[in-house]
């Protein structure tokens, strides 16, 4: 069970489809607000989460998530575009999530992560 | 009349009165000295007088208690005469007693034994007579008693018995007696004391006293005592000594005492006073006449002398002043001598210096009278002017003047003497002078006028001025150049007195603070009211620090008179006075706004790039990411199942987003660099506004918004392409500002002239400062969320159809209307109307593609467009191909790894050998350039991957 947390919707279906294809359930969220909803209704095995999305923010939902759902494992995702900016990745890994993967997320490698959780 | 014998006149006039007054007071105190002399003997004659007055009343008083005697009552002679024995013992200044009756029968005399016969001494004298007569005791003259046999004297008292004079009583006086009263007084050396009694006779006297009893005093002596009681006379003594006699006579006794004083021992005394006096009055005239010698001697002679000196300095001979000797007057005529000889020194010396400086001086000096005619030439002249004064002295002045000056000289000398106006003469101006080798030379002319007795004379100082007008021309066009420059480098300069707190500017500073020539103020509080508020405190600490470092360089804000404000560099120097204090500082100011903003646009837009390079990064990767996953689907599901199907989906509109932000970015660069191709053609923008509006409706980009379009027909000459560019990228902004659920509103309406296409929505808004930005490169809403290129693009497309951008919000949160004005046009006739999509049809097409993934892809495009597609990875069996199945299009890409498409494209031309094919040019190169490169290798139409499969569909249709 997954819970997808972006606030693009093509990606997300897209990308549901895909772990769906590859036989894992997934709930999709458009932002971290109601990923927190849709885990606190029935909490998933995993969170698939990008860092940056309108209303509440990847950090605050993986903060959240780890104090609330320790079970819960965390993949964070990254929009790619701090090349300017700082390492958000580094901040989410520093936070305590399980793996991180930078946009665009290859399938095949996220399949294997979320197998080896 | 000489000095001394002035002085010696002056000194007699002084002495006479004194002299006179000196004899007077002598005259004085002799008399003062006499009448000391006068009084005291009168004091000591009536000293004397009373005493013998006293003895001889004594002897009265004596007898007369005698004469109470009771045995004289009892007329017991006998027993008297025993009682007057007793008392004449005791009483040494007797030395007989008798008695006698009235008529001067003697009873008793003690100096007659007892029993003998007594003379009568009744008739002796007057005494018995006036005692008779007076009843009063009395004393007798001097007289030889019949007796005694020898001078003496008595002094008788009456014997009363019942009223009845009865006996009279005497007493012989022993004469020493009254001779021991004179000699108590002890007379000086030289005086004479003198009793006489009352007939003259001498009764006493201090000198040779025996020899002079009785005999009589002097006649004057008795005359003076005859004619008052007492008196000063000056007569002889008995021995004919000259004396002064001061007398008293007794009213009691009828006595007279007398002295003799001589009278050398009076007047002596008032003589030596006398002659003391001559002695002064004669030592005083000596004096002054000494003085009066010496005094004219010491002032005469330095007279004499200086006297001498002046003539000297008259005659204007070098000469040493003498010594004045010390009197300060002459003192004060020498020293003023001295002076006059040290002006006529001075003067010498001047004189010496301006015929020196004359003859020396650069400066021509000439001096004419009043005709013009050269009265002096100097050595200055001649050098400037080329002639020997000999040359010009005499001549008129005029030879050394060019025209005009020179016809024109008899008129000015004319006209000042005759008017008194004058045009030169102490002002001095700038005229030309003329050479001996006829030259001419610029020169400044100063002249004064003096005159001698009724002449006047006119001297001309003249220099030349060559050199300082070549000077100053150069200065004026260094100044000139100065002012140039500063004017096109937008410089100004200034001068700030330190001390006086004055600041001048040139005029081109004036025009940077936007002040007319002139206007500024010139002090500091000015220019600080100019400078923007917010700089001030760096401009004064800039300036504070200079005043000690020597020199500034600051930037700072100005505001101008119309508020706006502009930027300037100031450069400044501190010159220091003597002490080292700050004097002046002189500074240039550039007007940097320009430069500044041009700064500021490339910090902005180098910030803007760093973000834009973010962003593009983070856009691509959105879409990649979406793909990925799509194809992930793709690859391992049914494709007849929903997730293949909605992947299929994801893919066209992600590939489609791709297409257009990397569109988006070529023709931002095409615009940039002026490459970009406008195919333009009349076309109904409402129209065009709603095939876009249907198209992102049909792909499912609006299903989370509330989209509204309201149109009105209006025709616009415009790139249909562009069209929907723009019309996609505003909605694209819309979408991506406005949270679900809200509403996006599009018009598009005819307003005058233009045609008017709005965008609103309810979205996030813009402040007033975003507003200005929104349009610019780079500049994104949400920085996660677009590239900044879309809105730019916008602008830039229209304003490169002739139209314009604007926006409208309400602040943020309140959405935003944007705006887009293209110039209206007419409508075309209906013929001219193209019809944009062509028949559709199948056709034969190759595909020479070395990417796979490209290849398949649009194999898989055209496939299910109906089309019959072969394809080739390179450009050998694209031509194999192409000989084979004779296709009717061919679509090449450019970049192929045997050859290049171009190649290929000539080549196919040439093997189709006439045939028609339709060539289309594939290549990820946008620029104008590609495309001519493209359409003269044959190609027929040029795209630039990715390709939509509408495009094709399109560019198939029209080859066809």
């Amino acid at each position: 069970m997954i819970i997808l947390a972006e606030d693009d919707a093509d990606q997300r279906r897209a990308l549901k489809s895909a772990l769906e294809v590859s036989g894992y359930s997934v709930r999709e969220a458009a932002n971290g607000r109601q990923a927190l909803a849709l885990q606190r209704e029935r909490p998933a095995r995993f969170l698939i989460t990008d860092l940056f999305m309108p209303e509440a923010d990847g950090m605050e939902a993986i903060e959240v998530f780890h104090r609330e759902f320790p079970a819960t494992r965390i993949i964070a995702v990254s929009g790619g575009g701090e090349r300017a900016r700082r390492d958000y990745l580094a901040d989410a890994t520093l936070i305590g999530v399980d793996a991180t993967f930078r946009k665009p997320v290859e399938i095949e490698e996220l399949l294997r992560t979320l197998r080896a959780l | 009349m000489s000095l001394r014998a002035y002085l010696a006149a002056f000194a007699a006039a002084i002495l006479f009165p004194v002299a006179v007054f000196a004899a007077i007071v002598g005259y004085f105190i002799v008399e003062q000295h006499r009448e000391t002399i006068r009084r005291g003997a009168h004091d000591r004659v009536l000293a004397v007088s009373t005493a013998i007055d006293i003895e001889l009343l004594g002897s009265i008083d004596a007898l007369r208690a005698l004469a109470a005697a009771p045995s004289l009552a009892r007329g017991d002679v006998r027993y008297f005469r025993r009682v007057a024995s007793v008392l004449l013992a005791d009483h040494p200044d007797w030395i007989n007693i008798n008695l006698a009756l009235p008529d001067g029968q003697q009873l008793m005399n003690l100096s007659v034994p007892e029993g003998r016969p007594l003379p009568n001494i009744g008739e002796l004298d007057g005494s018995f007579a006036r005692l008779r007569e007076t009843g009063q005791p009395g004393i007798s003259d001097l007289a030889v008693g019949p007796v005694l046999k020898r001078w003496s004297l008595a002094v008788r008292v009456p014997v009363w018995e019942r009223g009845t004079l009865k006996y009279v009583l005497s007493a012989g006086l022993n004469l020493d007696a009254i001779k021991r009263v004179i000699d108590a007084q002890q007379l000086p050396h030289g005086w004479v004391g003198v009793v006489i009694e009352r007939q003259g006779r001498i009764v006493a006297r201090s000198l040779r006293s025996e020899e002079s009893v009785g005999k009589l005093a002097s006649a004057s002596l008795r005359e003076g005592v005859a004619r008052a009681p007492t008196g000063w006379f000056r007569g002889g003594t008995i021995e004919g000594t000259e004396v002064y006699t001061p007398y008293r006579r007794s009213e009691v006794t009828g006595w007279a005492f007398a002295m003799g004083i001589p009278v050398e021992v009076v007047d002596a005394a008032a003589w030596r006073v006398a002659a003391l006096l001559a002695l002064g009055l004669a030592a005083a005239v000596a004096l002054a006449l000494v003085l009066a010698r010496k005094v004219g001697r010491s002032i005469s002679g330095p007279i004499r002398a200086l006297a001498g000196a002046t003539e000297a300095i008259g005659r204007g001979e070098r000469v040493t002043i003498p010594e004045a000797g010390r009197v300060a007057e002459l003192r004060s005529l020498e020293s003023a001598l001295r002076g006059a000889v040290k002006a006529q020194d001075a003067l010498t010396r001047a004189e010496e210096q301006t015929r020196a400086i004359v003859n020396h001086v650069l400066d021509g000096i000439i001096t004419i009278d009043e005709r013009g005619t050269v009265q002096s030439f100097n050595p200055g002249a001649e050098k400037l002017f080329g002639f020997q004064a000999a040359e010009v002295i005499a001549q008129n002045v005029k030879m050394l003047m060019p025209e005009p000056y020179r016809s024109g000289h008899d008129g000015y000398i004319g006209n000042y003497l005759h008017t008194g106006q004058a045009k030169i003469i102490g002002i001095g101006r700038e005229v030309e002078g003329r050479r001996k080798d006829g030259s001419t030379f610029p020169m400044d002319l100063a002249v004064s006028e003096f005159r001698i007795g009724a002449r006047r004379f006119f001297t001309g100082i003249v220099r030349d001025i060559t050199e300082r007008k070549r000077a100053e021309e150069e200065l004026r066009a260094s100044e000139e150049r100065l002012r140039m420059a500063l004017t096109a480098g937008r410089m100004g300069n200034w001068e700030w007195d330190v001390r006086t707190n004055a600041v001048s500017w040139s005029p081109d500073l004036e025009a940077i603070h936007g002040l007319a020539p002139g206007t500024f103020a010139g002090t500091f509080e000015a220019y600080k009211k100019d400078i923007h508020p917010e700089d001030w405190e760096h401009v004064q600490r800039a300036i504070a620090e200079s005043l000690e470092r020597g020199e500034h360089h600051m930037e700072y804000r100005i505001v101008l008179p119309d508020g706006e404000v502009r930027w300037v560099e100031g450069r400044g120097k501190v010159f220091l006075d003597a002490s080292g204090a700050p004097m002046r500082v002189v500074g240039v100011c550039t007007d940097v706004t320009e430069r500044k903003l041009a700064e500021e646009a490339l910090r902005k837009s180098d910030r803007a790039k760093d973000e834009f390079l973010a962003t593009l990064s983070h856009e691509l990767r959105n879409p990649l990411a979406a793909l990925t996953s799509a194809a992930h689907v793709l690859k391992v599901s049914d494709p007849s199942r929903p997730p293949a199907m909605e992947a299929r989906m994801v893919v066209e509109r992600q590939t489609k987003h791709m297409a257009r932000l990397v569109g988006d970015l070529l023709d931002i660069s095409r615009i940039t660099f002026g490459k970009l191709a406008l195919d333009r053609e009349p076309l109904e923008l409402g129209d065009a506004v709603a095939r876009v509006v249907e198209m992102w409706r049909a792909s499912g980009r609006f299903e989370r918004h509330d989209v509204s379009l309201e149109v009105a027909p209006v025709w616009v000459d415009a790139d249909p392409a562009r069209v929907e560019q723009i019309t996609a990228n505003l909605l694209d902004n819309a979408v991506k500002f406005t949270p679900a659920g809200k509403a996006v509103r599009l018009s598009v309406a005819r307003e005058n002239s233009d045609a008017v296409l709005r965008v609103s929505d309810d979205g996030a808004g813009l402040t007033a400062e975003a507003a200005e930005s929104v349009f610019d490169l780079f500049v994104s809403g949400d920085q996660s969320a677009g590239l900044g290129v879309g809105l730019a693009l916008v602008k830039r497309l229209a304003e490169l159809q002739g139209g314009s951008t604007s926006v409208a919000s309400a602040g943020p949160g309140r959405g935003a209307t944007f705006e887009v004005r293209l110039p209206a046009a007419q409508a075309p006739a209906p013929r001219e109307r193209r019809e944009r999509v062509g028949p559709a049809g199948t056709r034969s097409v190759l595909i020479v593609e070395d990417n796979e993934d490209a290849r398949q892809m649009l194999e898989a495009v055209l496939a299910l467009e109906g089309h019959e597609v072969r394809a080739a990875s390179d450009g050998k069996t694209g031509l194999a191909l192409a000989g084979s199945a004779r296709p009717e299009v061919a679509l090449i890409d450019i970049r192929l790894p045997d050859m290049d498409g171009y190649e290929l494209a000539r080549r196919l031309r040439a093997a189709c050998d006439g045939a028609r094919i339709g060539l289309v040019a594939l290549t990820g190169f946008g620029g104008a350039q590609d495309e001519q490169r493209a359409l003269d290798a044959g190609f027929d139409a040029h795209l630039v991957k990715p390709v939509s499969p509408e495009r094709l569909k399109q560019v198939i249709a029209t080859l066809a």
